[in-house]
């Protein structure tokens, strides 16, 4: 697998589907590896620039792809990550019981927490303003005379 | 068409919310018109439920009523969530600006603090925290995500300002409208931020 070409290809995965697909702890925890391996690598180059003889450019240049593979699989992750985190918003505004039981199981444990601590943000907001309830199913607007 | 001299709270609040619909930044919330339309709620249903009547007069007057506050809870609710949903998409913007926040109702502040931490918790704990530390930050520049400025909108000018509108931009030359009374017309939102502020401005689709 090419740097950073794991991050690409769970994105991959989650644009192919509307609803949320299960969560791949795997794919996370290989790009947390893959960018500490690069990480460790650049910094291994850096502690041996001496030995290595590398001109200023060789080791710019090197510093350099590396960080930028590095940013990109992070961005790509959190890409991946908030995806879900809007899809889970989107099940709590939508407040379908079947459909919230069935994607249980396919969040991670983090996403999980995510949905109760929005649901309790949520219903704590509405309970402020005169007990307007705004969620999706209360709102036709009203014959005009 | 409505008419702007005494505008009623309830043509206020429909105006309010026209406004935040269509602009893409979050608009300053008017908290004491707010306040006045959830009173005029509460009163109005406070006046059907006390008044229950078996004479057709008395009814009528209940089911006025009863439709007149439904349709203000209509408009309240769909602007609040409009306002709600500006800050899930610019909760890192609106963070870390206090200028920003400053628009915002302290209902809606408590609102964008707890969201922004659970955004972040969510990026943090399951991915960033097992990354070097230099790696590990959720809230860089690139990530943020700021309303555009440069959007066109549709307006109507409620009268004929003094001076014209300048509606270029910086490296553009200087061009300017200068609408008259009731002129609808289409610009970008930046030439008339400031105008919409002071409310002689209006927006609409």
């Amino acid at each position: 697998m090419q740097h950073g070409e794991k991050a690409v290809e769970m994105l991959r995965e989650i644009s192919r589907s509307e609803s949320i697909i299960p969560y791949d702890d795997e794919g996370v925890r290989t790009v947390q590896r893959e960018i500490k391996a690069i990480f460790d690598d650049v910094k291994h180059t850096l502690d041996t620039q001496q030995q290595q003889r590398l001109s200023t450019m060789q080791l710019a240049g090197n510093v350099l792809v590396h960080h930028a593979t590095i940013a990109r699989a992070k961005r790509a992750v959190l890409i991946y990550l908030r995806h879900r985190t809007k899809q889970v918003e989107r099940v709590r505004w939508e407040l379908d019981a079947e459909i919230r039981e069935a994607l249980l199981s396919h969040l991670s444990q983090a996403e999980k927490e995510f949905l109760v601590r929005y649901d309790a943000l949520l219903t704590s907001y509405h309970a402020e303003p005169g007990g307007l309830d705004l969620s999706a199913a209360s709102q036709q607007p009203p014959r005009q005379p | 068409m409505d008419s702007f001299e005494e505008d009623t709270p309830a043509q206020r609040l429909r105006r309010a919310w026209i406004n935040e619909s269509f602009s893409p930044e979050i608009l300053p919330c008017d908290e004491e018109l707010i306040d006045g339309i959830l009173q005029r709620i509460k009163d109005q249903e406070a006046y059907v439920a006390e008044n229950y009547s078996e004479t057709l007069d008395d009814q009528l007057i209940s089911t006025l009523y009863e439709m007149e506050t439904e349709r203000i809870k209509y408009t309240l609710r769909a602007y609040l969530r409009a306002r709600l949903a500006k800050i899930h998409k610019f909760y890192l913007f609106l963070s870390k600006n206090e200028q920003e926040q400053a628009k915002l109702s302290s209902l809606e502040q408590g609102f964008l603090d707890h969201y922004t931490k659970l955004v972040t918790d969510s990026f943090t704990k399951p991915f960033l925290s097992g990354l070097p530390e230099k790696f590990s930050q959720a809230d860089e520049p690139e990530m943020v995500l700021a309303p555009d400025l440069d959007a066109y909108v549709v307006c109507r000018f409620r009268e004929r300002l003094a001076n014209p509108i300048v509606i270029s931009t910086e490296d553009e030359e200087l061009q300017a409208v200068h609408p008259n009374e009731n002129e609808v017309v289409a610009l970008r939102y930046g030439a008339i931020r400031n105008l919409l502020r002071e409310g002689s401005v209006v927006e609409l689709r």
